[in-house]
């Protein structure tokens, strides 16, 4: 009777294992098939009649989906058009409503495409990196043909620091389709290597690649008018940012590039103005963050702290949401000279999730604010690798050689960083004016 | 003796409250909802105002008069009647903070707005212009006893078929009723039904600074929650109490068994956390809930159909016994007795009960260590996870010295019994029964 | 002591599985992730490179000529200000035609197309464009400087519409003529209803009664009206067509030198991209070309659409799932038996026109084209009348192999009716007032 127990129970726990390793061991089917087409179809050729309204598509899907229920292809529809509406409003509660659906759709048809691709898309959001590249592996092994497998494997490798890796993604992507995603991402990769004109060249083949699709447009419009305030070109900053806004008025990152570009000619009461209602809207750390450093520097202290204190509360709830945001926690407490070594050590493991150039910059960052300057050095330097023309981390890098001494160098590479953008940065240009001088 | 212990899996597992969570529509929202009626010849509306985390932050920071807003929303809600604009006056609010994650707070603001006098059938007209920027569930209704699909902002649906209500504008016709005027909530529906607060215990592990004070003030919430924690059904303090008394326990031995409840609690923990770490990294976590869901049916089938089996025989053994006694003695020796041990087992009756009172791992320790792991805090949750432990521990001791001095105060007093006797049975048919209902649950979601 | 050890075990192990399930199921952040990585767009629609519709017909009101228009962006709206529709200026437009039924163009048509220099905010939608042509080896620019109509905004912007429309048709160098611009959407059917069961308005969609789902819609269209004597093989007077759209590849390491041009988007037979390509195959098949279309064979002889009908009217079956046969003969190589556009033996997915079928008197067009007994209309060709959608459900219900059924969608006709003339398609909704997506009226 004992041995009939365990031979029972060692034979669930063999099927647990076999299926938690095994995963997909059934295959769709071709009944899954048939259930799929009938309002997918219609999905598909609604998604085709309806571009760039993704609020009515949502409204439509579901009306499919109470009535079939098990249509893989409207699910996977819905599940993208839930990401899309997170881009759109920001409202990370399609978030799990996405993860759901998309879920979903994976247990009705383990091999699906786009469900695999969504849910790396998903993973991405969530700053899951190595989820998001095994699953954007899994999805270029369903389908090595799809352009959209590339981006998804691309942008994981880039934030784990794989670079020839997603270069070489991405150059496929292109090759594959040329599309306001394969150009974008292109341009990525040349802004990461220093090169910002060839950068600004490619983005600008997004932007006309976009038109038609209200969000994507503007959102290639916020990156050319980032890019020009990268290079110092202010003015063209600010008209980028207005047509991303009359593309899609009150996008938020549309109206946070504004507050930059506001902020970046000077005009530090308009940039309050739009950070506010970019906060209000949604509340990112960084862009409260923001929002606090303008009201510190206009001299409104109290402000300026209330949004300090609101983005801890928003991190802590970002950590018990599963997001792992460690960069940004060190990031804010290095630049605003808090709790620094705790910084450090978030810096670490943050760097260990995302080792990309953003990880070893923040590192090296909150290593010399917390006094490390040696240990600092190797990181800042492992940041500027790629040759980025990025002010900040120039300046950095800057501070870094202060730390230890190196007058000379760390006057070069404040001078370098405020050559390519005076304005770089609200808290830290000011000191790197006073360092550049002889 | 088992299937106590399988009971306590079973409550724990059935019990097992979600892992926290943010308000249902996201942290930041500003949800709105406003039920526009009638009372007699006057025009009412009942305005409720849900904030999550953030914005009730956000509000404290600035100092939240309820009036204010109420002023504010008076404004900002349009209403007309037969076409011209008709002015919207507050006459009652109730505030509260319901609790949210991470220790914060959510808002609710319940407002009641007295409108002008309404003599006829007219026609209503509604726009609410309350934070237009503002992501959130925005529901208007009509009519005093129209059903809110949120009942009343209280419960959000969680249909994943369904993007949050936005509904801004509405146009109707209202007329004179017999209702009376409407009231504000109170007390329990006031509070949130599906916001899940922290437990106190796992607020501990958020803590932004932790300073030596603030550690070792953790330690002792930590050690006081175990201990109200094991006063919850579960945890083997009926086994732990019917061993000590069935075997003529010391304190000693409540004092031992309390230390490796300590010890077995904490290990089960751990296992349990990385057993759920391990799995999530490697496998699209949907892919294997149900076959979690399966094997934990399966388990307790199996748990609850050995108990059920060996109490079973006892039952029979017992009853040979009886009948032995009347017809001579039968006594099979080399026979594993399954009721309680006999006296003077020792030490290894000590573990087995021990173990069994603390091997299940109960939720809000998990979700600790899961927390503690994503803060980057192991080494402070791991203690916190040992004082739990050890506060749960103390709680079942003193139980069970509580049943030792008992014993030694009634010491005529036996627990035999009818009662007693069939328990054991019966509950192990129970644990089969659910184990059957868990394993029937997980099947729709294979096929 | 063992069976205490084994129950503790059990119940630790029912205890693991039991609080995992609950566990692992975690919840997820509901809280946006910083966004302080870059969250490019993954999926896009690219509308200003997407082929809707491509026809081909012989001019009823010109025979010595035939017509080949194509369209482009879907679902454009005509009310779409401030962001109005044209042509991508970093797009290439391509039509072709294939003369010998090798599945390879003999004639390309390419189009290119350039903004006005102009304010962004006054929203100024003309353009202009230049065609080239290539015959074999050769090209030849056959237009240069070609003005597009601007869209119709409305009747202060755009005011008099149809002479404005007027002015954007040209003579190119070789004869043809030529439009290229804003377009009412020609295409007809109730979308959200095609295959959905539950909402079929009326039986099975034959008598009406559906709702037009692109009513109201614009497409931006190029029109070509070529002389026969340029297309006619002299053979069997049957050409192929197909429409595509190229944009140009890009990669990390040069930034200077314009790519090579890339296939995007590509059209021959109505339908065949949205409803039997596979998901996984959508970007390969929009990339090829028609000449290596053999590899997609599988996806039209076993055809998903025909168990789809099977399930959605049982009543009328049996539907024949696999060996579809005629499917690949009349979608890629054109009907042999009886012999109305057979190209060749290759197969590939063009639209087949035979040039010597005249064209049908007006008075005598019939919708359901080749099926109802008008040998002028689809497969033969497409025009603007045919109602693709009918004639695609019943051909694959079984229409050509003795299984003839009144399978439709209730939508029978474009809202606006076409023009008797060059372009044909009829001119745009203003964005000022725009009627989307009407209901089709009844009829017996």
């Amino acid at each position: 009777m004992k041995r009939r127990l365990i031979v029972g129970l060692a034979a669930a726990a063999l099927v647990a294992a076999a299926a938690a390793l095994g995963g997909a061991l059934r295959s769709g089917g071709a009944s899954a098939a048939a259930d799929a087409l009938p309002a997918g179809v219609a999905a598909e050729l609604q998604q085709g009649f309806a571009a760039g309204d993704t609020e009515a598509e949502v409204a439509g899907l579901q009306g499919e989906l109470r009535l079939y229920p098990r249509d893989v292809k409207a699910l996977d529809t819905l599940g993208l058009a839930y990401l899309q509406r997170v881009r759109e409003t920001g409202d990370a509660s399609y978030y799990p409503k996405a993860d759901g659906i998309l879920h979903r759709a994976l247990a009705l048809a383990p091999h699906d495409l786009i469900a695999t691709a969504g849910l790396g898309q998903l993973a991405l959001a969530r700053h899951r990196f190595r989820l998001a590249l095994s699953l954007g592996e899994r999805a270029r092994s369903l389908s090595p043909t799809t352009a959209g497998v590339y981006g998804v494997i691309g942008d994981a490798d880039v934030e784990l620091g794989r670079y020839r890796a997603a270069f070489a993604a991405f150059d496929e992507m292109a090759r594959l389709k040329p599309s306001v995603a394969s150009y974008a991402r292109v341009s990525y990769a040349r802004e990461l290597t220093g090169r910002p004109a060839p950068a600004e060249r490619a983005m600008a083949l997004a932007a006309s690649a976009a038109v038609g699709e209200p969000e994507a447009l503007a959102w290639t419009h916020v990156q050319l008018g980032l890019l020009e305030l990268s290079v110092g070109r202010y003015r063209a900053a600010e008209l980028q940012m207005r047509i991303a806004l009359h593309a899609f008025p009150g996008y938020p990152f549309a109206l946070d590039g504004m507050a930059q570009a506001q902020a970046a000619l000077g005009r530090l009461r308009r940039a309050l103005a739009y950070e506010r209602d970019a906060v209000a809207r949604v509340p990112l750390p960084q862009y409260v963050g923001l929002l606090g450093d303008l009201e510190h520097v206009t001299g409104n202290e109290a402000l300026a702290r209330r949004q300090y204190a609101l983005i801890g509360v928003i991190e802590r709830l970002l950590a018990v949401n599963g997001v792992r945001n460690d960069l940004d926690i060190a990031l804010f407490d290095a630049d605003h000279g808090r709790d620094l070594a705790h910084a450090v050590q978030l810096a670490r493991l943050g760097r260990e999730e995302r080792p990309s150039i953003t990880g070893d910059d923040v590192l090296g960052w909150t290593l010399a604010r917390a006094g490390e300057c040696r240990a600092a050095l190797p990181w800042s330097q492992r940041a500027l690798r790629l040759g980025t023309k990025d002010a900040l981390k120039l300046f950095h890098r800057g501070y870094v050689a202060a730390c230890l001494g190196r007058r000379v160098e760390a006057r070069s590479y404040y001078r370098r960083a405020l050559a390519l953008n005076p304005r770089f940065s609200i808290l830290w240009a000011p000191v790197a004016r006073k360092g550049a001088r002889p | 003796m088992k299937k106590l212990a399988a009971a306590a899996v079973l409550a724990c597992a059935l019990l097992a409250p979600a892992a926290a969570s943010a308000h249902p529509l996201g942290n930041f929202t500003i949800n709105h909802f406003a039920r526009v009626e009638v009372a007699g010849h006057r025009l009412y509306v009942r305005y409720v105002l849900d904030l999550a985390e953030i914005p009730t932050y956000q509000a404290r920071q600035h100092g939240v008069d309820p009036s204010v807003y109420a002023h504010r929303i008076a404004r900002d809600l349009h209403v007309s009647l037969a076409g011209r604009p008709v002015p919207l006056r507050p006459v009652a609010h109730r505030l509260a903070f319901p609790p949210g994650v991470a220790g914060l707070h959510t808002m609710r603001l319940e407002v009641i707005l007295a409108g002008p006098a309404v003599t006829a059938r007219e026609r209503l007209d509604v726009r609410d212009d309350n934070d237009p920027g503002r992501i959130g569930w925005r529901e208007l209704v009509v009519g005093a006893s129209t059903p809110s699909s949120s009942d009343e902002l209280r419960a959000y649906p969680k249909s994943l078929l369904q993007s949050p209500l936005d509904q801004r504008s509405l146009t109707a016709t209202v007329a004179p009723t017999g209702d009376p005027p409407p009231a504000l909530s109170s007390g329990r529906s006031l509070e949130a039904r599906d916001r899940v607060a922290d437990s106190g215990f796992t607020r501990l592990i958020g803590r932004r600074h932790l300073s030596a004070l603030v550690v070792l003030a953790s330690l002792a919430a930590a050690l006081f929650w175990g201990a109200a924690h094991a006063l919850s059904p579960g945890h083997g303090k009926t086994i732990v109490t019917a061993f000590l008394v069935g075997r003529r326990g010391t304190p000693r031995d409540a004092a031992i068994l309390g230390g490796i409840v300590t010890v077995t609690h904490t290990i089960g923990v751990f296992a349990l956390g990385l057993v759920t770490l391990a799995l999530s990294q490697f496998v699209v976590p949907d892919h294997l809930y149900p076959w979690l869901d399966l094997a934990a049916g399966v388990s307790v089938v199996a748990v609850g159909a050995a108990v059920l089996r060996s109490r079973l025989r006892d039952w029979r053994h017992e009853r040979a016994h009886r009948h032995g006694r009347q017809h001579g003695h039968h006594h099979h020796h080399g026979h594993d007795h399954d009721h309680l041990p006999e006296p003077g087992s020792g030490l290894r009756g000590l573990l087995a009960v021990g173990v069994s009172g603390g091997i299940l791992p109960c939720p809000s320790a998990l979700v600790v260590l899961l927390a503690a792991i994503s803060l980057h805090r192991l080494a402070f949750g791991l203690v916190l996870i040992v004082a739990f432990s050890l506060g749960l521990a103390l709680s079942i001791t003193a139980v069970g010295l509580a049943a030792v001095l008992a014993r030694s105060a009634f010491a005529h007093r036996s627990f035999d019994g009818l009662v007693l006797r069939l328990l054991p049975a019966v509950s192990a048919a129970v644990i089969v029964a659910a184990g059957v209902a868990m394993t029937l649950r997980a099947l729709p979601a294979l096929t | 002591m063992r069976r205490t050890a084994l129950a503790a075990c059990l119940a630790l192990a029912a205890a693991v599985a039991a609080v995992a399930a609950v566990a692992v199921r975690g919840n997820g952040p509901s809280t946006a992730a910083a966004s302080s990585h870059r969250e490019a767009p993954l999926i896009s629609q690219d509308p200003t490179a997407d082929n809707t519709d491509l026809y081909a017909f012989v001019s009823p009101d010109k025979p010595s000529t035939a017509t080949i228009i194509a369209n482009w962006i879907p679902g454009e709206d005509p009310a779409a200000g401030p962001n109005y529709y044209t042509f991508s200026p970093t797009a290439r437009y391509d039509i072709y035609v294939d003369r010998n039924g090798d599945g390879k163009p003999d004639i390309t048509y390419r189009f290119q197309f350039k903004n006005l220099p102009s304010q962004f905010f006054l929203g100024n939608t003309q353009q202009t464009y230049t065609v080239t042509k290539t015959v074999g080896n050769t090209t030849t620019t056959v237009g240069s400087g070609l003005e597009t109509p601007p869209d119709n905004i409305g009747p202060r912007s755009t005011p008099n519409y149809a002479a404005l429309a007027a002015k954007g048709i040209h003579t190119l160098s070789d004869g043809s003529t030529v439009f290229a611009g804003q377009r009412d959407d020609p295409f007809f059917g109730d979308v959200g209803a095609i295959f959905d069961l539950v909402a079929i308005r009326e039986g099975t969609g034959a008598t009406g009664g559906g709702r037009d789902f692109l009513a109201g819609y614009a497409v931006h269209s190029i029109a070509l009206q070529i002389p026969k004597s340029q297309l006619d093989n002299g053979g069997n007077h049957t050409i192929g067509v197909w429409a595509a759209t190229d944009r140009r590849q890009v990669t990390v390491a040069n930034g200077k030198a314009a790519g090579r041009w890339v296939q995007v988007s590509r059209l021959g037979d109505p339908l065949i991209n949205e409803v039997l390509i596979p998901t996984s195959e959508k970007d390969h098949w929009n990339a090829s070309s028609p000449a290596d279309d053999k590899q997609f064979e599988k996806y039209y002889s076993n055809s998903i659409l025909a168990t789809v009908l099977e399930k959605l009217y049982p009543q009328f079956g049996p539907f024949k799932e696999t060996g579809r046969d005629d499917l690949v003969q009349v979608l890629g190589t054109g009907l042999k038996s009886p012999m109305l556009n057979y190209t060749g033996p290759t197969f590939a997915d063009e639209l087949r026109l035979n040039l010597s079928i005249p064209p049908t008197p007006a008075d005598k067009v019939n919708r359901l084209g080749v099926l109802g007994g008008d040998l002028a209309g689809y497969p033969n060709g497409r025009r603007l009348e045919d109602d693709v959608v009918d004639i695609s459900e019943r051909v694959v219900g079984g229409a050509l192999i003795g299984h003839s059924l009144p399978l439709g969608d209730g939508v029978d006709a474009n809202d606006v009716p076409n023009l008797q003339a060059f372009p044909y398609v009829a001119a745009p909704f203003s964005g000022f007032d725009n009627t989307k997506g009407q209901p089709f009226p009844t009829h017996p």
